[in-house]
């Protein structure tokens, strides 16, 4: 809800970003409307080719036209959106600094979805430049869904999400993205950057990403270059770049306790140096000879009067112990213990009690709550000190395990990633970047599952690039692996919702069709098979088009299993060949004889 | 008699301020514990008493006035069982006691 009479930045699109808003994804002549807003805007176009071009595309595209057709309308209608709000604004020299950092973000995105080969990376880029905005704007910018999912925060209602894998992975890449950011853009002067996370966190990265440090570096330098060029593309005013290695030194001023934890985690056996201490009592005279004692031995003394306080800056500042009084009027000694042991970072603090002459009667009931030691008062320093000591290797002990306990936490987190980056490598065909045909038939097997042929309907679409042979024949198969991955291009770019394109394998493509009729698949087919003819391939010295023959078919009453749903696709996809090819048939509509062909 | 039965290496070589430091902290803020006392026995508010008493225990023994520990310790004991008896004689004895502890800090400060 906004309180503000101004409108939040970017709730009014304007120039080629509001053009390119209106342009409605999935309508008839949607291409051509986004080309002509981007023909509006040459600054904004110019950023949308070079951030294509730069894509690891099979080849740069050279126009907008090729831009839409190789990544489809809609993320090019979502890149268009950011980058010329993004350039409006740091036109207007306004709002300069607040595009820094979303820019190096957008990068970083960029680049991770590259590198874990997931997802498309200019969707990456554009989600990481305008995540800031938050959901509910990129909804009203009629952003892909999977992408306002990515910055919808989790535990938030999200609607339901057909592509909620994919939005899950973009939101941990964005997640990652957001902490390149910050070591990218982090002031060294500036304290609120906690560099020993940053650190921490770029080496935990590097692991999900199975680089070596040396590649990770020039993978972390490569977003720093591209983030410097754009901002002073963009007339930002240039920020220092730091390395990875800088990053990493500067983490090196950091707190203790994070010092044990990386020391640990090293399997270093280094001991605490000066404890973290939080003395509680009372009496001053007690606490004023209680933190001399300490201060005097190394360690960092914070002190508390009650037990109340102390329990507020235990929870504060997370020191390695506690050494409290413990009769003390509101909250005792025991009660802090008690309350401490109730949370999460008290649990592991060590509570050294200190115990008035006549009460050491009552000490069990001290242990019962959670204590870990004792000292009677008034203490000798010297004893004190050594119980302390005692004491550190119970501290280092469980800082151990806590580093462990993180190690595993850290894991489990990000093994979710690396469970997806291999699913999706086992579902992906290599050459094209679609999905492979064990996923395909998988996909089919569920969507079978789940269809009905009386009230759900299923279709499936097979295709096969004609006169293959002969363009391998001719160029070589280089030349014929640059048209598989053409062909590719224009597949997913022209498939809609419902519809999941995939290789199969040679020449052979499929395409399942959820909850769609024969006759509306016949459509969909169709667009695909103009598609593609219309497609120029150039590069690699090939230079025109291909067409393909498609088969459709539908589930029917009569149908074993989805291998009779393929076997019937397969069977249109002959008669489309026998046809003249460069065409699309129904299975419904061959003939028995021809079937037999 | 001795009050003062030893003064613990407060500060040691490191921090011989310390011991001054400390004294001065007990003598300002020992009449006002004893004050607390007296009240907390006059109205009968054991619960004052109980913590003026504790305070006092520890604040004395760590100057080394271990006779007014003892005694504040007893008069503790007596207010958390909530017993009466035997305070009245503690409290008188305190004060007593408190006189020459204070005269022998104030000759160790100098």
């Amino acid at each position: 809800m906004h309180t503000n009479t101004q409108p939040p930045p970017g709730e009014r699109l304007v120039g080629c970003a509001a053009l390119a808003a209106a342009v409605e994804p999935g309508q008839e002549g949607a291409s051509a409307a986004l080309a002509s807003a981007l023909a509006a805007e040459q600054r904004t176009s110019a950023l949308v080719l070079a951030l294509v071009g730069s894509d690891g595309g099979t080849a740069p595209a050279i126009t907008i036209g090729e831009a839409i057709a190789r990544l489809g309308v809609p993320a090019v209608r979502a890149l268009t959106i950011a980058l010329d709000l993004c350039v409006g604004e740091c036109r207007s020299s306004v709002e300069t600094r607040r595009w820094s950092r979303p820019l190096a973000q957008a990068f970083a995105a960029r680049a991770l979805c590259r590198q874990l080969g997931v997802g498309l990376p200019v969707e990456a880029f554009t989600v990481g430049l305008v995540q800031g905005f938050g959901p509910a704007t990129l909804m009203r910018w009629k952003f892909p869904a999977r992408l306002v999912q990515a910055v919808t925060p989790p535990g938030r209602e999200r609607g339901f999400d057909p592509n909620e894998d994919e939005s899950v992975d973009l939101a941990r890449i964005l997640g990652q993205a957001s902490l390149l950011a910050d070591s990218l853009c982090g002031d060294p002067s500036r304290s609120g950057i906690d560099w020993a996370r940053a650190s921490s966190g770029l080496e935990s990265m590097r692991e999900i990403l199975e680089l070596d440090r040396a590649a990770f570096a020039v993978l972390f330098e490569r977003i720093g270059r591209e983030w410097s060029e754009w901002q002073a593309r963009l007339g930002l005013a240039a920020q220092p770049v730091p390395t990875l290695d800088e990053v990493h030194r500067r983490a090196g001023a950091i707190p203790a306790d994070d010092e044990v934890v990386r020391a640990l985690e090293a399997g270093s056996t280094a001991t605490l140096k000066g404890l973290r201490i939080l003395a509680v009592d009372d009496e001053p005279i007690s606490l004023k000879l209680l933190e001399r004692a300490l201060r005097n031995a190394g360690h960092e003394t914070i002190t508390a009067v009650n037990g109340s306080e102390a329990l507020r800056i235990a929870l504060e500042q997370h020191p390695h112990a506690v050494i409290a009084d413990w009769m003390m009027p509101e909250m005792d000694g025991i009660d802090l213990c008690k309350a401490l042991r109730r949370s999460e970072l008290g649990r592991s603090v060590f509570f050294l009690l200190l115990t008035g002459r006549g009460e050491e009667e009552r000490i069990v009931e001290a242990f019962d709550a959670g204590v870990d030691d004792y000292v009677t008062k008034p203490f000798n320093p010297k004893v004190l000190l050594a119980r302390l000591k005692g004491g550190q290797r119970v501290i280092e002990l469980q800082e151990r395990v806590e580093a462990n306990r993180r190690v595993v936490l850290k894991q489990v987190a990000e093994m979710g990633l690396l469970t997806r980056k291999l699913r999706n490598a086992a579902h992906t065909d290599a050459l094209t970047d679609l999905p492979n045909r064990r996923h395909a038939i998988g996909r089919l097997e569920s969507e079978w599952e789940s269809s009905d042929s009386a009230t759900r309907p299923l279709s499936a679409i097979l295709i096969d690039i004609d006169h293959f042979k002969k363009v391998n024949d001719t160029y070589g198969h280089d030349v014929g692996d640059f048209v598989l991955r053409e062909v590719a291009v224009v597949l997913r770019a022209n498939t809609r919702q419902g519809e999941e394109a995939a290789r199969l394998g040679g020449e052979e493509f499929f395409v399942t069709c959820s909850n769609t009729t024969e006759t509306q698949a016949l459509v969909a087919a169709e667009r695909l098979r103009a598609a593609v003819a219309r497609h120029v391939i150039n590069g690699m010295g090939f230079q025109g088009s291909v067409t393909i023959s498609v088969g459709v078919a539908q589930r029917l009453p009569g149908m074993a299993s989805h291998d009779a749903l393929i076997k019937a696709a397969d069977h249109a996809v002959y008669a489309a060949k026998a046809e003249g090819r460069n065409c699309v048939l129904a299975a419904s509509a061959v003939s028995p004889v021809s079937k037999s062909a | 008699m001795r009050v003062i039965e030893g003064l613990r290496e407060l500060g040691g070589t490191e921090d011989p301020g310390l011991l001054v430091e400390v004294i001065g902290m007990f003598l300002e803020d020992a009449p006002a514990r004893l004050r607390e006392l007296q009240m907390g026995f006059e109205t009968k508010d054991i619960r004052l008493l109980e913590r003026a008493a504790h305070s006092l225990k520890s604040a004395s023994a760590n100057v080394g006035a271990t006779g007014l520990s003892d005694l504040c310790k007893r008069m503790e004991e007596s207010a958390r069982q909530r017993r009466s008896e035997g305070i009245a004689e503690l409290l008188t004895e305190s004060t007593r006691v408190w006189t020459e502890v204070e005269a022998a800090l104030r000759s160790i400060r100098g």
